[in-house]
Order: C-alpha cells, then structure tokens, then sequence
C-alpha cells in the first residue's frame, strides 16, 4: 500500500488520494477489461421502429435512446435551412444563391440525396475536413519556442490531407501513411510525425540535449495516442497510467519506435502541385525573358558567363524542358584540388562533383541555357563523360533562335558529341563518372533571347550536363582570329585553397573578405603563408596577427586559432562582423617579424570539410612590404564563381535596369526563386535515422537510464513484436499496423466520434481524446458502435460514414429549442432537435469573403500570411494592415503559426497548435465584436461587398434585397426590408454589409 | 437552454458521478451494466476524485466569460501585477549580495572543470561591478544597478532561493509564465481569469503590456490561454501600441457607429425571436454593447496626459532616456489598470524583437557591464515609481506586486568572456503588497550564489504561493484537457507560508 501511495502523490494531481481511491486503482489494473472502448467493437442489433426513422439506422438507434428519455424529435427543417447546414458542416462555406434556389424549387425525389453526394464531391469538403484534422495533429507552419521561426517548407501535407479527404483515402491507409508513408512511396504524410513544435536552441550542456529529445519524442508519442486511439499516453512518461492499462514500459516501447524520428526536411517525390507550378513558372519565365530581351544591359567586353544546371547566376538561366526522367546532382566523392592553378589544359574539376543526369529514350532535349548575351561569344561546354553501361551517350548542343521550346524549326546544331568520351575525345579510366573538362565550341553569335538547348541524339541512353562558359570577343578580334586560350580557377572550397603568385619580399599579408557563402561573418581554420615549404605564419615563427573584428565570447572561434597550427572548425577564427558593407570589410593581418620572401598562401574554412557555412568565398589576397604598399597578389576574380553551385539572386543591380524592365526583373527573380524551391523538392517531413538502444528513463528523467526497451505499442492491446535492433522504418510499419488492426478497439471508435462531432457540435463522447476511464461515456454507446463498425467493413470509407449521418432524419431536424426538449436535455445531447452553433474561426472568413464574392479557390502551394511578418533580431508578427486578393482564399492556406494567434479571426477559438485540441471551445468576448466590426479585413470586405450588390442591382432597395438572399439564403421580410434600406440609404450600403458579416444568422450553423 | 456549463467540461462531483465510481471501482461489473443499461451514467465523466482534495472548476457563463467569480477562500489580494525582465536578470549584480564573490573574485569555481552550462565552460568567479549598499530602515544591501527600488527595500519580500527547471530562455519564460517548459499551456494570468472572472466588465480581465522595443522571446505564450477558452488569453497593448481593431473604421463617426450597432441589434434581435432563450445568441448581441462600453473605457486607460507631472516625474515618464520613458509609461498604465479593477496585469521589461543577446534584454552573456548599465535605469526608476504610486493611492493593500525573471546568472564569467552565463540553480524575485511580508528575504543561495541551499522555492511553489494570495488552491483549480486534470502547477508545488503575512 506505501508503494501505491508514494507513487500516487507524486503523480498525475494530488488532489487525488485517500484509500478509497487506491481501493479503485487496485480494482482498476484488475479489472481493466472492463472499460467500455477497451472493448471489441460489436454490431448491435438494429431496433425495430416503424415509420420514417427506422430506414436508416442512426435514426433507429438515436429514436430509441430519446424514447429512453422521453424526448421527441422535431420536425424536419425548411430546405432552404437545411442545405446552409449542409454547406457549412460539411464545406465550412455557405451555398450560393444558384444552389440553395435548385434544391429549394427541386421537387423530384430524392433531391436530398443528390445534394448531400453533390456536396461531399465537391474539393472544398478536403479542405473543411482537414481544418479539424489539423487541430489534432497539432499543424504548423513554425517551430514554436524560442524566435518562434518560420517553417516554409511544410505546406506539403496541408496538401496531402486535404488531398485524401477529397478522395475518400481509406481512413486505415491514411493514418498508416502518416506513420509510415515513406514505405509506401507518400513521403509528405510523414510531416504529420514533426508537425508539432520543436524547439531548436541548441547548447554544449548535454542535459539540456537529451531533455529537448525526450520532449520531441514525448509530443510524437502523446499526439499520436490522443489524435488516433483517445488515449493519454503522456502519463506514462513518467509512471504508469493511474487510470488505462498503459504502462511505463510501453510509453518507451513507443519510445523505441519512433526513436528515429528526427525533426527536419527531406526531399519528396515531386506532387501534382509541383509539376504543374513549375511547368507554369517556366513558361512564365520563358515569357519574362523574351520582355526583357530588349531592355537588359548586354555582357562587357571580356566578361565569362558560367551556366550551371540547375542554378542562376548573374541573371542568366537555365530551364528544364520536361519532366524526363530526371537524376539531377549525383554526387560524386568530395574533389581534391591539388593542382592550382588549373588550365583549361589542366582542369580541375570546376562544378564541385555535381552535374545534371537525365535518362531518355529517343530524341529528347533535356534543358535549354539562356546566357542572356549579345554579340560573338566562345562558348565551352562540359558534361560528365565515362558510366560505362549507360547506354547511347550522343548528345546535341542546339542554338534556339526565338527561345521557345513549342518551336524547333528555328534551331541549328553547334556540336554533336559522344559524352562518353572526355572534351579532348579520350576515353576516360574506369567506369565511374569524370568530368569530361571544357569542350571549346568556338565561337557563336549570340541574341539575348537566344537559348542552347541539349538534346539526346536518339537511341535509349543518358545525357548529361555540366558548366558552360561564355565568354564575350571583342568583334575585331574574332575577325583576326585571335582567341587567347583561357585560363581560371576553381571555385573555393571549404577544405583547402591555395594561392600561388611570384615569390617577393612582405613584411604583411592581409586577406580581406568580401563575401560568404551565406552572407553571416566570415569563419577561417588556418591562414598559412609559405616560404618554400615552411609555414612562416605560425605563431610560433613569431608572426603576430590582427583583424577587423573578432568573435569575443566564443570558445571555439579566435583570433589566435588562425595561426596556431591546427585546423578545424574547434580551432578557427570568425569576425563576428555584423557590417557587411562593401566599404568596410572584414579582414586579418599576418605580420612577419621581418620582412619574408613568401610565395604562396593557403587557407580553408574548416580543413576536415566538416563546415561549409560562413566561408569566403570572395576575397583579395594583398602583400606590402612597407606601410601601405598593399599589392594584390591573388584574388577569387580568376576563379569560378561560388554562386554557381547554388541557387542565388542574380547579382545583378536593379538600378541600372530601365524602370520599365524592374517590375518583370522582380518577377522573374521571384519565379526563379519558387521554381528552384519546387524542383529543390525539400518538405518538412522529418528525416530518419536508425537509432541506438532505447533506455526506460526512471520517472522521466533523460539522465536516469534503466531497462533496455524494444520497440512494441500498448501490451494491453495485442502489442507486435519487433526485435530491439529492427530497422527504423520497420518499426513505424509495424506499429501502424497494430492501430489500423481490425481488433483494435480504438482507432474507429475515436474517429467516429470525431466525425459526428463536427456535424453536430458535440461527439457522442464529449472528451473526444479521452476514451480512457477518465473520459465520459458515450451517450449513444450502441450507435457509436454500430457506426464504429460500418466504418471498418465499409473499407475504412469516411465519405460513406458522412453521407449515413447526412442523410438520416437526425441531421435534417429542425434546430429551433423546444420547452419540453430544453427541460429534459439542455444540451441537447440525446439529438430531440439539430444543435446550432457559432462556426469557427476558418468558417467565418471563409463565408465573408465567399458572400463578398472575391473568394479564390485556389488549392494547395505555399500559403498566404495573417501577418506583417518583421524579422529584427527575432520575428515579429504583426498584423496586417491590408489584404489583396491572394489573401482572399479559403484560410486553410493561411500560413499556421504557432503560439500566435490570427489578429482577426484567431480570438474565435483557434487552437494554438502546441497540443491536440479535439474539441475547440466556443468563447463570446467584446474583442471578437471589435475584431469583426471594425479590422480592417472585415471593413475592406463589407466594401467588396457592396460593389458586388452595386453592380448587380439599380439602388438600394434591389441591393438590400439580393444582400439578404446572399447572405442568410432566404429573403427579407418586408419589414426587415424597409429597415435595412433606410438604413443603407443613411449610412451606406457598405455600412449595411458590415452589420450583415456581425450578424448572428450569419455566423450560425442553423 | 438551461445548459450546464460547456467550457468546464464537468460539474463537481455529483450523485451520478460518485456511483459511477462506486459502480466501477467497487460493486464491480454488474452494478455499472445495470446502470449504464438505465442510462444513469449517461454522459457524466466519471468523476476521479472521491476522498482526499478534490476539483474546483469554475463555472464559466459563456454569456459572461469574466463575470467575477468567487475564490477558494478569503484572499489577500485581489489584483496581481507581474513584472518579467525577459533574458535573465542576474541575481548577483541586483539583489543577492554576496561579499564572497569580491573575496574570491578572479579565482575560478570550484568545480567548474566539470561544468558545462549553457553556454559551455567556465571563466573565473566575478564579483558585481556594481556596490552594494544598506537600503531602507531594514539596511538590505541592494547594489547601486537599482537604486531607486532599493530605496524601497522596506516594502519588498525578497526570495533568493527560486530555482528553475530549465537553462535555456524560451522554455524557461514558459516554465515561468504558465508553470510548463513546452509551449502550449496556459498562462498564470489565464488561470487568474479563469479563476476569478474580473470586477470591471468593461476592460480585459488580463492585460500583457511588452516592452516598448517589441515582445518576449515567447511572445503571446507567456499571456496564451493555451487549452482554456480563448476568452482567457491575455490582451496585449502597452501605452504606445493600442487595442488592436478598437478603433472604429476610417471615416465612421460616433454617430453613425451607434447607428450601426443598433441597427446590427435589430438584425439579431429578429432572429433570437426564433431562438428563444439561446444563451450563445444573447451572448453575442451583449458582447457588442460591452464592445461599445471597452471602446470609450480603453482610450481612457490608455491616454496617460490626465496624469499630473508630479506623477509623471515619479515615474520618470518624461525622461530624456527614451527607453526609460517608455517603459515608465507602461508602468504607469498598469497602475491605471489596476485602479481599475483589471485581475491581472503582466509587465513585460526588455526584448528580443529589437536585439539578441543582451542587446535589449537581460540577457548578459558578453558584455555585462555596458549591458546593464542600460538597462538598469530603464529598469530601476518606472517600477519604484509603480510601487510608490500603489502604495500612495492605498492600492498596495489589495495588489500584489511580483517581480520575477526566468533564471539567474552564473557566479563566474563564461569562458573567455565579459559577461555571465544562465544559471537555474539559484535566483531572486521578489514580491510586494498584499499579503506578503516586508521588508523580509527568504531561502538564500550559497556563498557565491551560484545554488538555492536554504528553503528552495521552485517555480511551482511561486506560482502555488501566488494563487494562495488570490484565494485560490493551486490544486483544486482545475481544467480537464486531453484526459488530464491539469493545474497551473502540475503534480507540484508547495505554498510558501512563510512569506505570508
């Protein structure tokens, strides 16, 4: 009994105590079996009625349970109320004019029917359902915690939900694939496992380290127990469950399978909403580059233009021209540089071990370059020659006059080249993939609005594609003939860069940055200087150091780590330079006890090529002997720029562009930005790693390590069996089996709930996440088992449940309170009458900006903010001052942000997505008749409003009378009808609208 | 509707409840079947509690969300004002005096070699840049970075023996704010309101003022409602940034406005005609009159020029230190709210949104003594003001001033470094007014202030302490959320009796 009661009052609530208790917990782990939802599912038999309420079962078993307490039912409700109901449950929007006129005048039978099916096709039912699903997956668009900052990557399964819902996915595959969608090729329904917060501080104290993991493992484990099984398994972190048979050992046990799980994006098969944006954006691309052909400065005399696959630089593009079967960066082992300088005899390989693969069957031009140039050029082109085995390798280089892809009569050939072969036409060694270096293609007169396009020569093969140079020829001297061979370096490199020069005297050596790989402060390992082979900047030689700025309170970063001997990032200096203006750079010195002949510097980022953030990646090398005497030695100009090998605003300054041609300049800096993130393909959908042991941790605590636990579920339900080293993903498979089983007495259970709860307002089970001991029992046990069941054998089928629920006589009651209903069952829980209710938050806007008439129905991509987004030191959100018509679409595509919320809408209950919330409250504050009157989201769209009635109608009367139609789905009375336009008369019809969005018809359920 | 109450969730325990239990835990199988059979358990949770403490959850009125309501027991204050000085205000260089710190000033901690906080290694042991004086007739020493609320030494009640769960900020502001490290749960000011309703129906019952330079590191959840109705989040202006959307629309005067409210009024009375009795209908129609009666009474509050200059210049609102003026504005709306009768006032002291580390807050990791040689006379001046002014108007008497941080700093310098590192182990907050006593200082770090070592006092055991002064039990206030009775204080926390006068 000591045991018990010490572990009682150190757990789940105090208040709780007392031998009587105790006597129940004891009974309780007995007697478990017991519990109604630990139960199978059983069929109840239907009871027999007579009468229109015994076709449909639900009306059979909710006509029994108000007999039981000697309630009736209400007639049925109008038409015209009853297909708004169905609009607003099942679409969150209301019908329009056109809709609710067909139903009311259809007198054909089964009008109904065809509506409630009409409407369950419609997409806007995925996007109203997955709104509630959300809320217990506890989706968001930011990380929570500290700064609070911005996932922009996570759209992707806001898409994938509304997406299944449309499609009626099977209620059992959709959660499996949640779970474990990366086995089944649905890699964007694993962001539901990292949908919650997390928090990303991170710090050399390892307790803090393992407690920020247990957290992360925690909000997986209780999501995924409370959204899917009604369980709390949050408990049992620390203790066993004081009320549901679930143990500490199984809390780790599900520790163990999600104990891979990690936080962050991965790249994902490409979607629908993917290719078909990026098909867009290249067309658009393609149309901007043709308005700016005649508006853009063209190249200088002796300037290159490196194209890169898949990147921008300086403005010039690159396009892929279909979707083929596209490989692209295949990442070769990391490149050595030892030879530097290199020559275009000597190459080193220039594009970092990445280049663009595509497979092809016949004639296929794989990517079109626009070097966006004018005049003569010699142009160079690479590939990656050798993979023996990958077929035929003829590949075509084709100059397209007009730039379009739709036309090829317009195109000539510049070179046909077997890539298989090196740019020299050697045979390469080996199998594997080389570099073929640069094959010089002479010289090509060039158009802005000319593209080169590459294309497989026939056959069934592979082409590839790697850098191209173009390098502008002054007109007379392609007339004599005098091309002067080139000559540049490699772009840097995090590991190690070498400049070589003529050996000379300096007493200095400065290095003075102009740019980083990322644009943060400048990090370097080691600054050596050589004379001969020794190092003559070593501290220990007596070389002194000094910088423009150093990081002071760092441990890892400083200023006498550059020239201590030893390399890493441990042992590295960082300006800590927070300028970045061009007119005052970072630098360091290195100052010799005497003046020295010196003949080559060195210097990396971090030399093991463990850190690539941070580094320079423009600089000047200078030596002086005397004071001031600086003289550049060495600099990143003759080298490939870094910019090529990732994608980057061009660098090109707007200013200098015609003021007609900025606007499509910015467009087509946007477009290319979006069309490099939708081909980037990153989605934050967790990433994987087969994880360690998994430890039982006494009480909770990260630091208290007791038994080995293998990954299972809940013993109590029929666990599975894994063995402790299984493979990652193999435990997730497995444990979504064991929720989708058919004897698991939960999973349809909760979601059955869930699902009449957002058509009635309230679930059978008012604790709709709490199906344990603590939970309230249902009100109609034999219906929710019955529904429960007809969800399994139907094939999981959600759309099947709806249309059962939608078309019995319970849902098409009327909603208006009775006395004799109200005495007896307040609440309305036993259903004598349909429950109205306030809509939600999303619901509400989405039925202004429909009755305004400026909704858009675009589905899926990034979303839209609710805020003034303002990054200072951490992000602000504010809100917003105006909206436009991108933000006019359904608010599910309003970007979620945690912690916050919306400034408008948010106060009408909106979860604040850090835990599941089944059941959102229905709060009625001053603030929210403040937000509704007078934001100015609501006043904008009152205004669209009355332009919509303005242009339809001729005064105020006719307006008045179509508002009302519009608005509530009925018309006015006469009286009303006289009052509102008088009113609108005084006022303004605008005025008028505004009162309509803050109307209690408005924003109810009927 | 005669409805029960659906934002509690249940009702005390009722007959129904407690034979449920009876049925479950005891008669066994038989006695439940019958009475599930006859319906009798109906949709009652059944009820956890049966002996031992057992859960008061208020009855919300969604019709009057903050209609005040009744304490556990008689309290001592009635109104609560926390001041939170976001990042992390060193304990040593304000109000834990410690003379060993001087003594030993250069030399390194003992066992520091081993020590890993947040920011990694340890320097040498650092004493304050600032001196230490006897303060007040009680002679506190309190060091020269906070003169003026030194000077009232006399009515504070010091306890230096906090201690937090957490080293790092945001989750440590969390654990402060809503008594929970994660985000998501709600706020001490939400389970006030929740609690206590409010006495002035015509301002928010909990008002969050952030600093002039933008919002804590946790933003809006150190003021959310988490999983309590929305209705008890905070609502979040300060003297320069007013109530979002209080304003009525461009172009709309007073008149027409009316005109608008009674015309909307008319719209809903038409249709509450065919809902007789609907609670949530009624609810929405008054919430519009009260909107009207907020939209005069919140530019009132706000509009500090009434305020003569002699309490001006007791706040330092006119400062030349911009900083400072601002900040002793808000000061000086929060008396003005209080004297109003809003429940719960949240004073927010620096910022993340204008500057990282140190720069706009507390949070000194390099650089402390330029640092706080700031934001010490932002500080100092506008909160001895505010506690000055409650005690001249009598308003000390029911308000309970708190001033609080999310944890201390380390007794040493970092690593390399010319400021100190986070340190959960041992700090200082104190309160004042109401129920406390002062001057008094209760627990005590060790002799270098690194660890509590006398009477800890754990976040819990503050919030726990603060509820027992608003009359309330911290584990009796309850809210039912996902399968768990959840408390502002979790499964912890012990009332300081101590401190209580």
């Amino acid at each position: 009994m000591r045991l018990f009661e010490s572990i009682l009052s150190t757990f789940c609530g105090r208040y709780i105590g007392g031998p009587l208790l105790l006597l129940g917990v004891l009974a309780g782990g007995m007697r478990a079996e017991e519990h109604w939802s630990f139960l199978p599912i059983e069929r109840p038999p239907i009871p027999m009625l007579s009468g229109g309420w015994a076709a449909n079962p639900i009306d059979a078993l909710v006509r029994a349970r108000l007999e039981d307490k000697k309630l009736r039912p209400s007639p049925p409700a109008s038409r015209a109320t009853l297909i708004r109901r169905l609009y607003l449950v099942v679409l969150g929007l209301p019908p329009s004019l056109e809709e609710v006129e067909c139903f009311v005048n259809d007198d054909r039978p089964g009008a109904w029917q065809r509506l409630v099916d009409r409407v369950l096709a419609s997409p806007r039912y995925g996007e109203r359902w997955a709104q509630h699903w959300f809320d217990i997956v506890r989706y968001a668009e930011s990380h929570g915690f500290e700064g609070n900052p911005l996932r922009k990557q996570a759209w992707h399964y806001r898409d994938y939900v509304i997406d299944s819902f449309n499609s009626d996915k099977p209620y059992d595959r959709f959660l499996t694939e949640q779970l474990a969608g990366d086995a089944v090729g649905v890699d964007r329904a694993t962001a539901y496992l990292v949908a919650g917060g997390c928090d990303r501080v991170t710090s050399p104290d390892p307790v803090l380290t393992l407690k920020q993991r247990q957290d992360e493992l925690a909000d997986i484990i209780n999501t995924t127990g409370t959204a899917f099984l009604g369980l709390t398994l949050g408990c049992a972190r620390c203790h066993d469950h004081k009320f549901d048979p679930v143990t500490q050992k199984d809390y780790y046990s599900m520790s163990a399978v999600f104990a891979g799980v990690k936080h962050g994006e991965r790249k994902i098969p490409p979607t629908d909403y993917m290719v078909h944006r990026i098909g867009e954006l290249d067309r658009r691309i393609m149309e901007l580059w043709q308005e700016l052909s005649a508006q853009l400065p063209v190249t200088a005399p002796e300037e290159l233009v490196f194209l890169d696959e898949g990147s921008v630089w300086s403005g010039r593009g690159v396009a892929h021209l279909e979707p083929a079967e596209d490989l692209p960066y295949p990442n070769r082992p990391p490149e050595v540089f030892p030879e530097d300088p290199a020559t275009i005899r000597d190459p080193a390989d220039l594009s970092l071990g990445r280049y663009g693969l595509w497979r092809h069957s016949g004639d296929r031009p794989v990517i079109a370059y626009r070097p966006f140039v004018r005049g003569p050029h010699q142009m160079l082109v690479s590939w990656a020659a050798g993979m023996a085995g990958a077929g035929d390798r003829r590949a075509r280089y084709l100059l397209d006059a007009d730039g379009r892809s739709e036309t090829s009569a317009d195109r000539r050939l510049l070179l046909a080249v077997d890539q298989s072969t090196l740019a020299d036409g050697s045979i390469p060694v080996g199998d594997g993939a080389v570099w073929s270096g640069l094959y010089d293609l002479g010289i090509v007169e060039l158009e802005p609005g000319n593209a080169i396009v590459l294309q497989a020569a026939g056959g069934s093969g592979t082409v590839s594609a790697d850098l191209l140079v173009f390098r502008s020829v002054p007109q007379g001297e392609v007339a004599r003939g005098e091309i002067p061979p080139m000559a540049f370096r490699p772009t840097v490199n995090a590991s190690r860069n070498v400049e070589v020069f003529e050996p000379l005297k300096a007493r200095v050596v400065r290095l003075t940055i102009l740019e980083t790989s990322d644009g943060e402060d400048a990090i370097v390992d080691e600054l050596e200087v050589f004379s001969g082979d020794r190092n003559v900047a070593l501290a220990t030689s007596g070389a002194r150091l000094s910088a423009s700025s150093d990081l002071k309170e760092s441990e890892i970063h400083k200023l006498e780590f550059l020239n201590d001997g030893l390399y890493g990032n441990e042992r590295s200096w960082r300006s800590g330079y927070t300028g970045h203006q061009p007119c005052c750079p970072q630098w360091v010195l290195v100052e010799f006890p005497e003046p020295t002949l010196i003949e080559r510097v060195e210097w990396g980022r971090s030399r093991p090529g463990t850190h690539r953030d941070a580094m320079p990646t423009r600089y000047t090398l200078e030596v002086a002997l005397e004071k001031d005497q600086w003289q550049t030695v060495s600099s990143s100009e003759n080298r490939v720029p870094y910019f090529v090998h990732r994608p980057v605003q061009p660098q090109l300054d707007p200013d200098l562009l015609p003021e007609e041609a900025r606007e499509p300049w910015q467009q087509l800096l946007e477009a290319r930005t979006e069309e490099s993130v939708h081909r980037g393909g990153l989605s934050y959908v967790g990433k994987f790693e087969q994880p360690g042991p998994t430890h039982l941790l006494y009480r909770g605590d990260a630091m208290q390590k007791r038994d080995l636990v293998a990954p299972a579920a809940i013993q109590r339900f029929g666990s599975v069996a894994l063995a402790a080293d299984s493979s990652e993903q193999s435990r997730r498979v497995q444990f979504a089996r064991w929720i989708v089983a058919r004897d698991n007495p939960l999973t349809a259970r909760v979601m059955v709930n869930r699902i009449w709860q957002h058509h009635f307002g309230i679930g059978m089970v008012d604790t709709p996440s709490d199906f344990g001991a603590a939970g309230t029992r249902p009100t109609h046990p034999l219906l929710l088992d019955y529904l429960a069941d007809e969800l399994k054998t139907s094939g999981w089928s959600l759309k099947r449940l709806h249309r059962l629920i939608l078309t019995s006589r319970t849902f098409r009651q009327d909603s208006r309170p009775r006395q004799d209903g109200l005495a007896i069952d307040g609440d309305s829980r036993f259903l004598w009458r349909f429950p109205p209710r306030r809509l939600e938050a999303e619901a509400i806007r989405d039925a202004i900006c429909s009755t305004s008439g400026v909704m858009d129905l675009a589905m899926g991509g990034p979303g839209f903010s609710g805020f003034d987004i303002k990054k200072r030191a951490d992000i602000e959100f504010l809100p917003r001052t105006t909206y436009s018509p991108e933000d006019f679409r359904r608010m599910i595509y309003m970007t979620r942000i945690r912690q916050e919320a919306e400034p408008v809408f948010g106060l009408f209950d909106c979860p604040d997505a850090t835990q599941v919330m089944g059941r959102r409250g229905q709060t009625t504050t001053a603030l929210q008749a403040f937000n509704l009157s007078n934001s100015a989201f609501v006043v904008q769209q009152s205004r669209l409003m009355a332009d919509r009635l303005d242009r339809h109608t001729t005064g105020h009367r006719e307006a008045v009378a179509l508002a009302y139609r519009i608005t509530f789905g009925r018309n006015a009375g006469l009286e009303e009808l006289e009052k509102a336009v008088d009113f609108s008369e005084g006022e303004g019809l605008w005025m008028f609208c505004r009162a309509l969005f803050n109307a209690n018809e408005f924003l109810t359920i009927p | 509707m005669t409805s029960p109450n659906p934002l509690s969730g249940r009702h005390l325990l009722s007959r129904r409840g407690f034979l449920g239990d009876m049925a479950a835990g005891i008669s066994g199988v038989a006695l439940a079947q019958l009475l599930a059979g006859e319906g009798l358990l109906g949709a009652e949770r059944r009820s956890s509690s049966v002996g031992g403490v057992e859960p008061i959850r208020p009855q919300i009125d969604p019709s009057h969300p903050y209609a005040a309501r009744s304490s556990h027991f008689e309290p001592r204050a009635k109104n609560v004002v926390v001041i939170f000085c976001s990042g992390a205000t060193s304990h040593l260089d304000t109000f834990d005096y410690k003379p060993e710190l001087i003594r030993q000033n250069g030399k390194p901690l003992p066992g520091a070699e081993d020590l890993i906080t947040f920011a990694g290694k340890q320097g040498d042991i650092r004493r304050s840049h600032w001196d230490f004086k006897p303060r007040g007739k009680c002679g506190k020493m309190i060091s020269d970075l906070v003169p003026h609320i030194g000077s009232l030494a006399d009515d504070l009640c010091f306890i230096h023996s906090m201690t937090s769960k957490t080293n790092t900020h945001g989750p440590g502001e969390n654990f402060m704010s809503t008594g929970f490290t994660l985000d998501g749960f709600p706020s001490l000011g939400g389970w006030l309101t929740y609690a206590l309703g409010s006495v002035n129906d015509e301002l928010p019952a909990f008002v969050a003022i952030p600093d002039p330079r933008g919002g804590p590191q946790m933003a809006g959840n150190n003021w959310g409602a988490g999983f309590l109705p929305a209705a008890f989040q905070g609502t979040s202006f300060n003297a320069s940034r007013p109530v979002s959307n209080l304003a009525r629309p461009p172009g709309v005067g007073a008149g027409a406005d009316g005109r608008w409210r009674d015309f909307l009024r008319g719209l809903n009375d038409r249709h509450l005609e065919r809902f007789p009795g609907d609670t949530q209908l009624a609810a929405r129609i008054s919430s519009y009159e009260l909107a009207a009666r907020m939209q005069l009474s919140v530019p009132e509050v706000t509009d500090l020029s009434g305020e003569p200059q002699s309490v001006r210049d007791l706040y330092g609102a006119d400062d030349q230190n911009k900083l400072k003026a601002g900040f002793a504005r808000n000061c000086m709306l929060a008396r003005r709210l209080v004297e109003r009768g809003v429940r719960v006032v949240q004073l927010f002291n620096g910022s993340y949104h204008q500057g990282g580390e140190g720069v706009s807050n507390w949070d000194a990791h390099g650089k402390i003594v330029e640092q706080y040689s700031k934001h010490g006379p932002v500080l100092d001046q506008p909160v001895a003001g505010l506690l000055k002014d409650l005690k001249q108007r009598g308003l000390l008497e029911e308000t309970l001033v708190v001033w609080t941080t999310e944890f201390g700093r380390m007794p040493t310098f970092q690593l390399a470094s010319q400021g100190r590192d986070h340190n959960p182990e041992g700090f200082t907050t104190w309160m004042a007014g109401a129920g406390v006593k002062a001057p008094f200082s209760f627990g005590a770090t060790d002799e270098l202030g690194y660890k509590a070592v006398e009477n800890e006092v754990t976040v819990h055991d503050f919030h726990a302490t603060i509820l027992h002064l608003l009359g309330l039990d911290h584990e009796r206030l309850t809210f039912y959320h996902n399968g768990i009775e959840r408390r502002l204080t979790d499964v912890e926390g012990i009332v300081v009796r101590k401190i209580l006068t």
